[in-house]
């Protein structure tokens, strides 16, 4: 009796809450544990990206290691401090995260788990060209808690790479072989073709893990698939090129939805309902997050989704514009449950003053950056108050968003390495992704 | 000769068009992709063609399209170019895309953006079919410079489609008089052209703007070529297109072909500054404002038509000699775009205008038509094979609804069979939710996609339905609060309500629509069984027997004492009958009590567990039916007697001090008139101060007789009479309505003989009383002093206080039996007919647990325990003066104890002139619940020198329904038989005789 009850409550919770997350369209809750977000982190965050952005030259200082002796706080690492500095949890000392596939240490050497990696210079591969994982990037991971992985997904040439080197810190005027993430060269411009293969990893100095990866459904990356037909590439089973494309993209997809806090959407023009239809479906396929409790609960994890709006033109910023622009976006994601409104986004009422929730309706994660290097005619009108300022903005915006938890255990960075090297196989292996290539026309 | 845009389908009137309709004429379309900022327009590149512009006329055009195809269909036909343009205008676009959404909005928020989207793209798939059915020439365009890939599953399906509809569309071109055979066979005028357009490149190539790109190396040089990036796509798309085998060496097996030799990719290089609508008209204005004459050398229309004066440039890259050498061709050689010299050229056909628009009117009602009046060619089975084509070719372009199809379809058995895994043949319907809450959670694991929720329904339905026949379980809730565990029945009355059958009475009365339900008139007629027994004792407590958990308030309260009763002989004991219904017709029936059935239905429900709240309650009568009054001191008890009362009684503790702080319960009902207050003499209860011990010490009370038939409630009494044709529903109680009786008695009040029956030495033995824990089975001795004064005497003055009445040590004095000790008053104040004696009672109170246990209780809040030399220490005192609980936890168990119900009260009379009296009163749950009561006018009188048992009821029932007996312990005070029940009178000496 007692026992049906609780059964009963446990799929009343689980129940009532897929129903409101049915019904009410505007309010995204996933079922999932959050942590409370705390609004002094927040504030605390942008304070500290206002340093960052003054101190944008690289300190090379001794290497110091402070002792939180606050408990229960997780945020960013304070920007100002970087690179030389980390923050440490004192409880994590106490408490070592549960998380099972923590035995795995990077290599087996017993470094000091405070060391402070090498400093990338730029990004290193997670998967590569052939699809398969790879373990470069472990090195250049800690064994703490406090970090924040974001992705990024779209179609090719919206911009990417270019914007993942803006978002770790590279400055627009810097010359693009120094970006973290090489963007795309005249080469690959004149040949039409792509330059990220796979996913690129970057964690900079703050402990934010950026993840690029190769453009979806792309003509390029599908043109070499042709041209390379005899070699076997990870999603050749497709039955054809053109799936194996779709497959491949929907697999990356899926990959980044699973596996970071914030994935942004890049799209350079507004907009294609293929590329929506895409997120969907990847989000669809997305097997459910391997756990480790053999109970009932259903462990869904649904990260935060911003929409970017490349080159956006003046028209784009004015009020009516991102209003359009918001309702279509939550009219198409209203039966989603990726997290389109946790408070990033360009009309939030912080970032333009004309563009508030009261011009353009209640705020969600849509952000528009205009072209870079757009040069200021004088007198002539933008609407926005230029790419740099918009872009650490965005970037404030970015890192003070509430980061659910992947799983249900606390993960480390290095425990989160693992985990997505986890999901990636099963993402793979899932039959999901064989089920729906049957089903393309 | 100009002529004009027009809209398919379009059916040419002669006298604009005079020789343009035989003029032979290639059809360019142009659809594709369009960013919200372009309107829908993707023909700006040709508008300029003719001198002016066609399809995008204004800025702010806001164009709409059919809401049935959400397509729309422009068409210009250039005489001078010989070209017919058309312009597709559909959910590509996302101005038209953003407007359909108005019309989606349901769908949106229903079924979600993954089918809502396959749905227009379906739409938009039918107006492709028409375009590759009567175009020479195709024109893709694209905001950006990427080839988007998606147009391959596209085409695919298109193709797929084609083939299929060859066989029906061919059959209504026969129709058209003098249309070549071979226009038939094919189905169109010719393998047609794909070009490519992509509206925008990288910066580094953009003209017209200054040179904002950031190099990089800077190896491009100053003018990078964009026919380098325009080779590249053309490879790209080559590959990719054939390795899908859209494109295939034979162009007549193909959707389409792609030139071999000639350039098929376009990249607009230049910027339309009317993409950026803001930026352009406000800029321009600030510009002319700084500098009113830069715009002077520029004529009127080209400010106007800046757009097409760019395009109108003669330029090594420009879109219009790009398009031209395929018209030209056309118009030449036509197309032969085989690959592989061992094929002949496709058919390539250039028809007249006419022909093409009777063709291209054929081809929209096959292709875009859903209004079946529209083509009278078209008979029903022809209109069958066409929808069977469409549903097809949604069906190929649905993929994502029918991955989720598949999913959920895959996953819906194994759910089903987890909910049916080990189900017993019955089950209740807590145990089903909790059994089709695992099924859903396993479904939830590996269900996905835009189906999911319809699939949950099904599931839901599915087991639903499954235990909807015959597994389910009756479940309608005993008197004692458990349901009934047979299979769905008819039958057996309401029991404490619930229940399965009016659960879904209440469904339906909320629910206009109820879904299919089996028919209940099927079921069997059947009594109810829980399947629970208890074990209760007979009226009198002599006898004890199993019992079934009761549905009925009769047998809860009459019959099974009747049964039992006759067993052990109590039937026939000498007893005192309380007041029912005496019907004097056949057809009786109950009274109406409430007007509103279902206000009856919910309140019922309520009143089975309302109870486990327990809610506090701070006085031990309640206000609103009993008035209570304390007494300062006897002075003014006296002044408020003699102003109310004849012949009252007064009843105090003997206190050493004078003020008295006894309390005076009237025990008056306001709201009732069966109660009559001034034929009950009442013994007087605690202070109404919440907590109900009395000071430990024992006291002696004083009893004030009244003479009990005074005439004026003799009259009150013989108001009513109780009807004789309908009878109360429930159980008597305070606020019943006046002149209703039930049909059965609740209460019992029975005598089992004389006073010697009960020995208080050996108290009392199991063959008299079954099921007495040991050391409880005594009941308690209660000396109670008693003054009888007749009113008429009362005028000289009361006594004065500090007259101590029988002490303690009279008390002892007396012996071990019921009896008095008369003894003379000392006169005071006259010669007064005062006698004063101390009588001794015994009273028992006793719970019954539901495994029979018995006991007594010494206290409010103490089992009765004889100490170890098997004496009992305790007294009635507070057994009598204070509110005892009705639920008491049974000490037969410690962990999670049984609660047992006060059942019977103990009396043993004394000999003496006078009568014990009796006046139960129960409040068996807080309120607003009512105290119920015997109904018996006057307080039921004792005879002298016997031992008595009165019975409660077992269930305690209003009109709301039971109030059914808690499971857990409750608070002492959640319900209570109310202090007042002992009281005193004078044997009258009619009585006597
Ligand atoms: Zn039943
Ligand atoms: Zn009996
Ligand atoms: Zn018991």
């Amino acid at each position: 009796m007692s026992e049906f009850d609780k059964v009963k409550d446990m799929r009343q919770k689980k129940y009532f809450s897929m129903n409101k997350d049915r019904k009410d369209g505007n309010r995204r809750l996933p079922i999932i544990l959050a942590k409370p977000e705390r609004d002094t982190d927040r504030d605390k965050e942008r304070l500290g990206d206002k340093n960052m952005a003054k101190s944008s030259e690289r300190l090379q200082s001794q290497p110091t290691i402070i002792l939180r002796t606050r408990e229960g706080e997780n945020r960013a690492v304070s920007p100002s401090q970087r690179p030389a500095t980390v923050l440490r949890k004192e409880s994590e000392t106490q408490q070592p995260p549960l998380y099972h596939l923590a035995a795995k240490h990077a290599g087996g050497d017993n470094v000091n788990p405070l060391a402070l990696p090498t400093e990338m210079k730029s990004s290193v591969k997670l998967v590569d060209e052939a699809f398969q994982f790879c373990d470069g990037a472990l090195e250049f991971l800690l064994d703490q808690n406090d970090f924040m992985v974001v992705g990024c997904l779209g179609l090719q040439g919206v911009g990417k790479s270019t914007f993942m080197s803006l978002l770790a810190g590279n400055h627009p005027d810097e010359p693009s072989k120094n970006f973290y993430f090489r963007p795309q060269s005249l080469e690959h411009h004149e040949l039409g073709g792509h330059c990220t293969t796979g996913v690129d990893l970057l964690v900079t100095s703050n402990r934010v893990i950026l993840l690029d990866t190769q453009p979806m459904l792309s003509a390029s990356v599908m043109d070499r698939l042709v041209q390379q037909e005899n070699k076997k590439f990870g999603g050749t089973e497709f039955a054809s090129t053109e799936n194996a494309m779709e497959i491949q993209s929907l697999q990356l997809a899926a990959f980044l939805l699973s596996v970071c806090h914030v994935v942004i959407m890049v799209q350079d023009w507004f907009f294609d309902p293929n590329f929506l239809r895409f997120l969907q479906s990847a989000e669809m396929l997305k097997p459910s997050t391997p756990t480790t409790s053999q109970d009932e609960e259903i462990i869904e994890y649904f990260p935060n989704v911003l929409f970017l709006q490349n080159h956006a033109t003046t028209t784009d910023f004015s009020p009516s514009q991102v209003k359009l622009m918001q309702s279509v976006y939550n009219r198409t994601f209203l039966r989603s449950r990726l997290q389109i409104q946790s408070g990033m986004g360009i009309a939030t009422g912080n970032i333009i003053n004309s563009l508030t929730p009261a011009t353009c309706g209640e705020a969600m994660n849509l952000f528009l950056l205009p072209e870079i290097g757009e040069i200021e005619e004088d007198g002539h009108y933008r609407g926005h108050p230029g790419f740099t300022e918009l872009l650490s903005k965005l970037r404030n915006q970015i890192h003070g968003v509430a980061r659910h938890p992947i799983t249900h255990t606390i993960l480390s960075e290095k425990n989160w390495f693992h985990y997505a090297s986890k999901v990636w196989d099963g993402v793979k292996k899932s039959s999901f992704f064989l089920e729906y290539s049957r089903l393309l026309p | 000769m100009r002529t004009k845009k027009f809209k398919l389908p379009h059916i040419p009137s002669g006298k604009d068009l005079v020789g343009v309709l035989e003029q032979k004429v290639i059809v360019v379309s142009f659809f594709g992709k369009s960013p919200y900022s372009s309107l829908g327009c993707k023909a700006g590149l040709i508008d300029g063609f003719p001198g002016r512009r066609v399809f995008h006329t204004s800025l702010i055009d806001d164009p709409d399209v059919d809401q049935e195809l959400l397509c729309d269909i422009e068409g210009y036909h250039d005489p001078k170019q010989r070209v017919i343009y058309l312009h597709l205008r559909g959910v590509f676009d996302v101005h038209t895309l953003i407007k359909s959404y108005d019309l989606f909005s349901k769908e949106l928020e229903e079924k979600g953006y993954l089918s809502v989207w396959a749905d227009m793209k379906y739409r938009y798939a039918r107006a492709l079919m028409f375009l590759f059915s009567v175009s020479h020439i195709l024109l893709i365009s694209h905001p950006t410079h990427n080839f988007d890939i998606s147009y391959v599953h596209l085409f695919r399906a298109l193709d797929v489609m084609r083939q299929k509809a060859l066989g029906g569309f061919s059959e209504l071109l026969r129709t058209i008089p003098g249309l070549p055979k071979e226009w038939i066979i094919t189905c169109r005028p010719c393998s047609p052209r794909v070009l490519f357009l992509f509206e925008s490149c990288p910066a580094i190539y953009r003209e017209g703007k200054i040179d904002v790109a950031r190099t990089g190396s800077g190896s491009g040089g100053k003018y990078p070529s964009i026919k380098k990036l325009e080779h590249a796509l053309e490879d790209q798309i080559y590959h990719i297109l054939r390795k899908s085998r859209v494109i295939t060496n034979i162009s007549s097996n193909s959707l389409f072909a792609i030139p071999a030799n000639q350039e098929f990719v376009f990249v607009q290089t230049k910027v339309d500054p009317s993409n950026d609508g803001i930026a352009h008209m406000v800029n321009s204005l600030v510009d002319f404002c700084k500098d009113p004459n830069g715009d002077c050398n520029r004529s009127n229309e080209e400010i106007v038509n800046t757009f097409s004066k760019i395009h109108l440039e003669v330029n090594g890259h420009n879109f219009r000699s790009f398009l031209q050498q395929h018209i030209d061709q056309a118009f030449t050689k036509g197309f032969d775009d085989n690959v592989g010299r061992h094929t002949s050229a496709g058919y390539f056909e250039i028809p007249t205008a006419g022909v093409w628009f009777e063709v291209s009117n054929k081809a929209y009602s096959f292709f875009l038509s859903s209004d079946q009046s529209l083509d009278k060619d078209l008979n029903k089975n022809k209109l069958q094979q066409q929808q069977l084509l469409l549903s097809s070719l949604h069906s190929l372009l649905d993929t994502d609804v029918r991955f989720s199809e598949g999913r959920c379809g895959k996953v819906l058995p194994l759910a089903t069979a987890t909910y049916q895994e080990n189900l017993p043949p019955q089950y209740t319907r807590d145990y089903h939710e909790s059994k089709l809450a695992h099924a859903l959670s396993v479904f939830a694991v590996h269900a996905r996609g835009p189906l999911f929720d319809q699939y949950t329904t099904q599931l839901e339905k599915d087991c639903d339905k499954y235990w909807k026949n015959g597994h389910q379980m009756c479940e309608v809730l005993s008197l004692t609060g458990n349901p009934c565990t047979n299979p769905l029945h008819r039958g057996g009355g309401e029991g404490a309500g619930g229940g399965e059958l009016q659960g879904e009475a209440n469904k339906t009365l909320d629910d206009p629509d109820p879904p299919e339900s089996l028919d209940r008139t099927q079921l069997p007629l059947k009594e109810h069984s829980s399947g629970v027994r208890y074990v209760s004792a007979c009226n009198c407590g002599r006898k004890q027997g199993p019992r079934e958990d009761p549905f009925t308030m009769r047998a809860a309260n009459y019959d099974f004492y009747q049964v039992l009763g006759e067993d052990c002989g109590c039937n026939h004991l000498e007893s005192i009958h309380f007041p029912v219904f005496q019907p004097s017709t056949q057809d009786y029936r109950a009274a109406q009590l409430f007007s509103n059935k279902s206000a009856a239905g919910f309140l019922w429900k309520d009143g089975g567990t309302r109870g486990m709240e327990g809610r506090e309650l701070n006085v031990s009568t309640p206000q609103g039916n009993t008035q209570g009054f304390s007494l300062v001191n006897r002075e003014l008890c006296t002044s408020q007697t003699e102003g109310t009362h004849d012949d009252t009684l007064e009843i105090t503790e003997d206190e050493p001090e004078p003020r008295c702080e006894a309390g005076f319960v009237s025990g008056q009902s306001m709201g009732s008139d069966i109660i009559q207050e001034e034929t009950v003499s009442r013994l007087s209860p605690n202070p109404p101060r919440g907590d109900h011990s009395l000071p430990d010490t024992s006291h002696e009370i004083i009893i004030q007789v009244s003479d009990a038939d005074s005439d004026s409630s003799k009259d009150k009494s013989l108001v009513r009479q109780p009807s004789t044709t309908e009878y109360l529903p429930g159980m008597l109680h305070a606020n019943s309505p006046a002149g209703l009786l039930p049909q059965f008695p609740s209460w019992s009040l029975v005598c089992l003989g004389p006073s010697s029956l009960y020995s208080h030495n050996l108290g009392l033995q199991d063959q008299q009383q079954a099921g007495l824990l040991g050391g409880s089975a005594y009941l308690l001795p209660w000396d109670v002093t008693v003054r009888l004064e007749h009113h008429r005497d009362r005028g000289s003055g009361w006594p004065t206080v500090g007259d101590q009445y029988g002490s303690k040590g009279k008390m002892q004095a007396t012996n071990q039996h019921s009896g008095t000790v008369l003894r003379g008053r000392k006169g005071k104040g006259g010669n007064k007919d005062l006698s004063e004696f101390v009588v001794k009672i015994f009273v028992g109170v006793e719970y019954e647990c539901p495994r029979g246990h018995r006991f007594m209780c010494s206290a409010p809040d103490k089992v009765l325990k004889t100490t170890g030399s098997g004496l009992v220490k305790d007294n009635g005192n507070k057994v009598t003066s204070n509110d005892m609980s009705l639920y008491f936890p049974c000490p037969c168990r410690n962990a999670k104890p049984l609660v047992a119900q006060l059942m019977r009260i103990h009396v043993v009379t004394p000999k003496a002139p006078i009568h014990v009296t009796l006046n139960p009163r129960v409040q068996p749950a807080p309120s607003p619940c009512p105290v119920f009561v015997t109904g018996c006018e006057q307080p039921l009188k004792l005879s002298q020198s016997a031992y008595w048992v009165l019975r409660l009821p077992y269930v305690y029932a209003g009109e709301h329904g039971p109030y059914v007996a808690p499971k857990q312990p409750v608070p002492l005070n959640y319900g209570r038989l109310l202090a007042g029940v002992y009281g005193i009178t004078e044997v009258q000496v009619s009585e006597e005789k």
